[in-house]
């Protein structure tokens, strides 16, 4: 009788576990409902309240102007695509008409990549490229060139013509 | 009794972690108001190039375009050529006209706003407007840099100094007064491939090739102490950051004051309207002016590469 007894609770025991773990399983779907109601209702709010907001207390600012400035854009040369401006109206006249008198093409409309890359092609391009390369080399030089680098062309130029690597501190001649 | 009670209240206060006076935190914040400090507005570049232009006060009079007409120089007494006369057909350039446009901003203020503020509300929109037409007025003038037709420098072109001597040359060639000044962007001078380069002690590939020999100088020195030179290659030192970077290329100006014009119609001028409906006032400011390049002879565009 004790034996159907302690059987009988055991069952009773697992009945419950069971009923608990299910409760629990439902608990938390539960939460999870309200979570994502509250969520989707507390986020619908958060976007009404934007949408809806009167800036109260906001300051709106506008600048005042009468024109639209104007660019101007090379068309030719080796500065192809360089932006000239912005400006008022009349200094864009004025500048198309200066720079035109230096035989410098400027235009309204930006060249685009497909008509730079033809113009690039061109003699008068290439005429020019090379003569402000020139320029620009010579220019580099004076950033470039330092007293070593010409002491060694120098020492090259009077030893026949072979270009001295490295000038060897005094410590470090064998 | 007692006795039982003192135990209770000396254990609380000795294995509790709240002292006897404590409280919670959360208590005390919704008690205390939050304090503001006053706004602090954003820092602008401010009125760099005004003070090196040519400036026409054009105020009183009538018309708002402002034209300065060229003329030519005789070459020589000997030279009696027609063209070297000094009358109307003799200009090397066509006039410089200068159109003066309105330049401001408005604000709409509301009374929420300012009774909200710590901040004098309507003092702050006056230094909003004051700073939104210097800097206008700085922009405008720094973009007419590149209407000049000489460029000593190009395209993705590191600074170097035969170009600041080329510049010098120029100006020297054209007889423009002095002083000259050079305007760039910040990155022109401190950037990696900028005009500090030239004075260092270094032999290396960045450097005016006298200054490895004989150390820095005192241009190099200047740099070291103020982190900046007023003078450098014969030019009075200026930069301005209201000057466009646009993919590795910005360019400031090597000038005379005979570069660039500056024409005044109208100073600074505040509008105040109260507006019922909106509850709050309108505040407008404006001022009239108009900018231009004066004689292309006396400045150079300086386009390099503001690398920072």
């Amino acid at each position: 009788m004790e034996k159907t007894k302690k059987n009988g609770e055991a069952n009773e025991l697992a009945l419950l576990q069971t009923r608990i773990s299910e409760l629990e399983i439902k608990n938390k779907e539960l939460a999870e409902q309200n979570k994502a109601i509250t969520g989707s209702s507390l986020e619908q709010i958060r976007i009404a309240s934007k949408k809806n907001r009167k800036d109260a207390s906001g300051i709106r600012y506008k600048e005042v102007i009468e024109y639209v400035p104007l660019k101007l854009y090379h068309v030719s040369g080796v500065n192809i695509g360089k932006v000239v401006g912005p400006m008022h109206p009349d200094n864009a006249e004025d500048t198309f008409m200066r720079f035109a008198g230096k035989g410098i093409k400027l235009s309204i409309n930006p060249p685009t990549e497909a008509e730079i890359e033809k113009y690039k092609q061109t003699e008068e391009f290439k005429a020019l490229d090379v003569k402000e390369k020139k320029r620009r080399d010579g220019r580099t030089r004076s950033r470039k060139e330092s007293e070593v680098d010409r002491l060694t062309k120098a020492i090259g130029t009077m030893t026949g013509g072979r270009v001295v690597n490295a000038i060897k501190e005094q410590s470090q001649v064998k | 009794m007692f006795l039982k009670m003192f135990l209770n209240w000396s254990r609380n206060l000795l294995t509790s972690n709240r002292g006897a006076n404590e409280t919670t935190t959360t208590t005390i914040t919704e008690t205390i108001p939050t304090a503001i400090a006053e706004a602090l507005l954003v820092m602008e570049e401010k009125d760099v190039i005004l003070p090196l232009c040519t400036r026409v006060d054009f105020s009183g009079q009538p018309g708002i375009i402002h034209q300065t007409p060229f003329i030519d120089k005789l070459a020589s007494e000997a030279d009696e050529s027609l063209a070297n006369q000094a009358v109307d057909s003799g200009t090397y350039q066509a006039a410089s006209s200068a159109t003066v446009t309105n330049y401001g901003a408005t604000v709409f203020l509301k009374e929420l706003a300012m009774l909200g503020s710590t901040s004098d509300m309507m003092a702050v929109v006056g230094q909003i407007i004051g700073n939104c037409i210097v800097t206008k007025r700085d922009t405008t003038l720094a973009a007419l840099f590149t209407s000049f037709t000489q460029n000593e420098g190009g395209a993705n072109t590191d600074i170097t100094p035969a170009d600041l001597f080329g510049a010098y040359n120029f100006l020297r060639k054209k007889n423009q007064p002095t002083p000259f000044n050079l305007v760039l962007y910040p990155g022109h001078i401190w950037g990696t491939v900028g005009l500090i380069n030239m004075f260092a002690n270094v032999a290396d590939a960045s450097h005016f090739s006298y200054a490895a020999g004989a150390g820095q100088g005192s241009v190099g020195e200047d740099f070291m102490r103020n982190g900046f030179s007023g003078r450098v290659f014969g030019f009075d030192l200026y930069t301005d950051s209201n000057i466009v970077v646009t993919s590795n290329n910005a360019s400031g100006a090597a000038f005379s004051p005979r570069g660039l014009k500056y024409v005044s119609k109208r100073g600074l001028k505040f509008v105040i309207l109260e507006n019922g409906p909106e509850v709050g006032w309108q505040i407008t400011g404006t001022e009239m002016f108009g900018t231009a390049m004066l004689e292309d002879n006396a400045g150079v565009e300086m386009q390099f590469n503001p690398e920072t």
